[in-house]
């Protein structure tokens, strides 16, 4: 051969022997930090979810874990960027449940739809609560559902957003309960407490750390959205045992990018599947107002799925879906 | 009295060498943060996070508020030297502050802001010693309908501070609401003017705006001019405020204390309003209004004393209520959280060690930055020597990394170059900046309190009046648009008794 065919062969014979050598040499999962988007503010409830297990996992995995706050447009911003990502293991994000759901089927120019992620883990779930103003004639669920049926539309009732998981446990309670409220949308969790203690609205949907924070103050719990009584709340009733099988509240668990291979994921599932049903994880979940609810890769999926379908239910009959 | 246990067992944790550590660390860590285009106290305190977990509860308030009552110290530095405001609450600083030093009396400015900052910071810790049960009802009673009429009464004082045209700065207002329109409206769920582009979806970010519209924009100003090298052209003299400028700021500086701890009080950008309100209200009773804008020292005395008042004000609803007065505080009371601190009605009476021993910190964090301010003010009077060359190119990096450092986002690095343009624009046809950036701010709440009250009221607008907190707002706004058009009807009237008179004759 002539010496350019020669060169030609020998870089051939080397570039290939170092792909082989590079597949037969890959690292195992995972070899480097792995980013932890968080689609909402640091000192929020996924920052502080984050925190308490951040030890544990990455005790677990042998790797750091990073947070990267990307906060925009309630979270769509971070979970567009997490579906857009490398779907290598090492991109992973804190997900809320019903945001997940809800903003591919209301909001524009959202880049995911609920289908795009790989659901990992589900860790907690924050129930939400119903709380009245203080002075308001009704002092049991009952006699607020009572009121309002005698009061039709005039009931203030609010919560964070329109077409958000909180307004959506609006709706849920109203088509239960058969009646009709006023629903007040506020902007963001900071603006609940303000607008309830100061007596603007008649009532409101609050997260239960929120109601727990209030005790105290005037403003009364009629009814919260656990199976059983929350231990930080002794008094309130849930919406189950009342009659009104609804369970308001926010999921939250982590998810990665559609498509990561099925070694990464099995691993994954696994290690947080251990972490979220240890009891030191779950006693400071409990601390931190959290209600533990581990779930594994399967399970959280088929729970997602569910979720949706109640979710399109309601939005149909309510006529608010903008797309799809 | 209790309080005098109180402050003892709180001086007793304060005074720990660990916690007076960690308030240093704090306080210069925010008075960085502050000087710094871009960079606020909210990526402070998210950055401090970590390390707060391994440090006992008292440790990590400690820390923390030293770095957000650090950062109003701060923030005042860059708006006087180089015209760019370090953080929101710095905007009005610019107007006297920069043109003093353009005189050669940065000094001054600088120290006035120093001692300022550090009497108001002083009688907020006070204030909410004595005072917070009673001020945290009285934000409570600040509903929709009360916050509208409060905003309002913040547009129309834009009439007041305006040192040209009115109707310039109407106009420029009148966009700055538009602007504020940008974003997803909580109330309908739609996006508004958001062109497919998420990042937008919650708005027109404020920083990469206000880096925009005064940092950019003053870069591409003075790239024009080819006169004098560096920034200032006179001898700088008296690094300190003299008896003159002391006796000129001593009013300014109470009432701008008063009026920034009641605003501070209330939820919402405060120390941005208190400023503005603290700005006004010192032209309006000045003997000069016409040296405002021409660097007339109570320009600065006054809102630099407010925004420490408000951010001290701002802390009360925090430790009365567990609620969050901006997105800064709320990191704090993620702080609290996650260290297993219950924030509600109940956290002084359950935590009083923790409460106390935060109250006598604030007072050692304000006298360290009083000592850590005014030596350093040679240093930055020295900045201004500094040769434009070298200078512009440093002050347009800062910005862009202040800005992309917030969200990494490219559409803000867009969103600033845009403002800077906008800014370049309106500084060539003598529009003001100041009130774009204040209808920017009060815009959207303005707009969504309006909605939010009559969704309450359900379209009953006499709730505006009914209201007693939102009456009194109504009446001053309209008393003080009455009283901005006395003067031009008693002008139109002089001139058409001359010319009767001219023909007359």
């Amino acid at each position: 051969m002539n010496t350019a065919r020669l060169v030609t062969v020998v870089l051939t014979l080397i570039t290939v022997l170092f792909f082989g050598i590079g597949q037969a040499a890959a690292p195992t999962y995972p070899s480097k930090e792995i980013s932890y988007v968080i689609a909402f503010n640091p000192g929020g409830e996924s920052d502080i979810e984050f925190r308490i297990m951040q030890p544990y996992l990455e005790k677990a995995l042998g790797v750091r874990l990073i947070p990267d706050y990307k906060p925009a447009a309630g979270g769509a911003l971070a979970w567009s960027f997490v579906t857009a990502a490398k779907p290598d293991g090492y991109t992973l994000g804190g997900f809320n449940s019903p945001h997940v759901i809800t903003q591919p089927l209301t909001m524009k120019d959202v880049k995911y739809a609920t289908e795009d992620f790989t659901y990992l883990s589900m860790i907690e779930y924050t129930p939400a609560a119903l709380v009245v103003k203080q002075g308001f004639p009704a002092k049991t669920l009952k006699e607020f559902v009572e009121y309002c049926k005698a009061n039709p539309g005039k009931v203030t009732v609010a919560a964070v957003g329109k077409f958000s998981g909180p307004h959506l446990n609006v709706l849920h309670f109203m088509k239960v309960a058969g009646i009709k409220i006023n629903y007040i949308p506020l902007q963001g969790t900071g603006q609940v407490k303000p607008q309830i203690l100061g007596g603007h609205v008649d009532a409101a949907f609050t997260n239960s750390p929120a109601a727990v924070e209030m005790k105290g103050s005037g403003v009364t719990a009629l009814a919260v959205g656990t199976e059983t009584r929350m231990s930080q709340l002794p008094e309130v009733p849930t919406f189950a045992e009342l009659g009104y099988k609804i369970y308001p509240r926010i999921d939250r668990g982590i998810l990665g990018p559609k498509d990561m291979p099925k070694d990464v994921v099995a691993k994954l599932d696994r290690i947080f599947y251990e972490v979220v049903t240890s009891k030191e994880v779950q006693a400071k979940l409990v601390e931190g107002g959290f209600v533990p609810n581990p779930m594994n890769s399967a399970q959280t999926t088929k729970y997602i799925m569910e979720q949706k379908e109640l979710v399109r239910k309601l939005l149909e009959e309510e006529k608010f879906m903008q797309i799809r | 009295m209790d309080i005098a246990n109180y402050l003892i067992q709180g001086a007793q944790v304060a005074l720990q060498p660990m916690n007076l550590l960690f308030c240093f660390m704090g306080v210069l860590m925010g008075t960085l943060v502050g000087v710094l285009p871009g960079l606020g106290p909210t990526a402070a305190i998210a950055l401090l996070l970590p390390v707060s977990f391994h440090i006992p509860p008292v440790s990590t308030i400690i820390m923390l508020a030293g770095i957000y009552y650090g950062a109003m110290y701060g923030g005042s530095t860059t708006s006087i030297l180089v015209n760019i405001p370090g953080e929101a609450a710095s905007v009005i600083t610019c107007l006297d502050g920069h043109q003093m030093a353009k005189k050669g009396r940065a000094g001054p400015a600088l120290g006035i802001a120093a001692f300022g900052s550090f009497i108001a910071g002083t009688f907020g810790v006070i204030g909410i010693m004595f005072i917070a049960p009673p001020m945290a009802k009285f934000a409570l009673a600040f509903g929709p309908p009360e916050y509208f009429s409060l905003m309002l009464m913040g547009i129309v004082i834009i009439i007041y501070m305006s040192s040209g045209s009115i109707l310039k700065d109407l106009i420029t207002a009148v966009f700055g609401v538009l602007l504020g329109t940008i974003g997803m409206d909580t109330i309908s769920g739609t996006q508004r003017l958001t062109f497919g582009v998420l990042e937008l979806a919650d708005g027109i970010g404020f920083i990469p705006a206000v880096m925009g519209l005064f940092g950019i924009s003053e870069i591409l100003v003075n790239v024009e001019r080819i006169l004098a090298t560096t920034l200032v052209t006179e001898k700088v003299k008296n690094l300190l405020p003299n008896l003159q400028d002391w006796k000129e700021s001593f009013w300014p500086i109470i009432r701008g204390t008063v009026m920034g701890f009641i605003i501070g009080v209330l939820p919402g950008p405060a120390p941005v309003i208190s400023t503005y309100a603290s700005y006004a209200t010192e032209k309006k009773l000045s003997k000069t209004p016409e040296k405002f804008g021409t660097g007339h020292i109570a320009g600065v005395a006054g809102p630099e004393a407010a925004n420490n008042a408000a951010s001290s004000g701002a802390m009360i609803p925090l430790f009365t209520l567990g609620i969050p007065a901006n997105s800064v505080i709320a990191v704090l009371l993620g702080a609290f959280m996650i260290h297993g601190l219950q924030p509600g009605p109940t956290f002084i009476a359950k935590y009083p060690d923790v409460f106390w021993a935060t109250i006598v910190s604030m007072y050692l964090g304000n006298i360290m930055l009083l000592v850590l301010n005014l030596p350093l003010i040679p240093l930055w009077v020295k900045v201004l020597k500094v040769p434009y060359p070298i200078l512009f190119p440093l002050i347009l990096i800062f910005c862009l990394i202040g800005v992309y450092s917030l969200n990494f986002s490219q559409v803000e690095i867009g969103l600033m170059i845009g403002f800077g343009v906008l800014g370049y624009l309106m500084r060539k046809a003598r529009f003001e900046m100041a009130p774009l950036i204040l209808a920017l701010v009060l815009g959207p709440m303005m707009e969504n309190n309006l909605r939010l009250a009559l969704l309450v009221s359900q379209g009953d607008a006499s709730v505006f009046v009914t209201r007693p907190i939102s009456a009194i707002f109504i009446i001053v706004s309209t008393l003080l648009i009455a009283s901005s058009m006395v003067p031009g009807i008693q002008k139109r009237r002089a001139q058409m008794k001359e010319k009767l008179g001219d023909e007359e004759v």
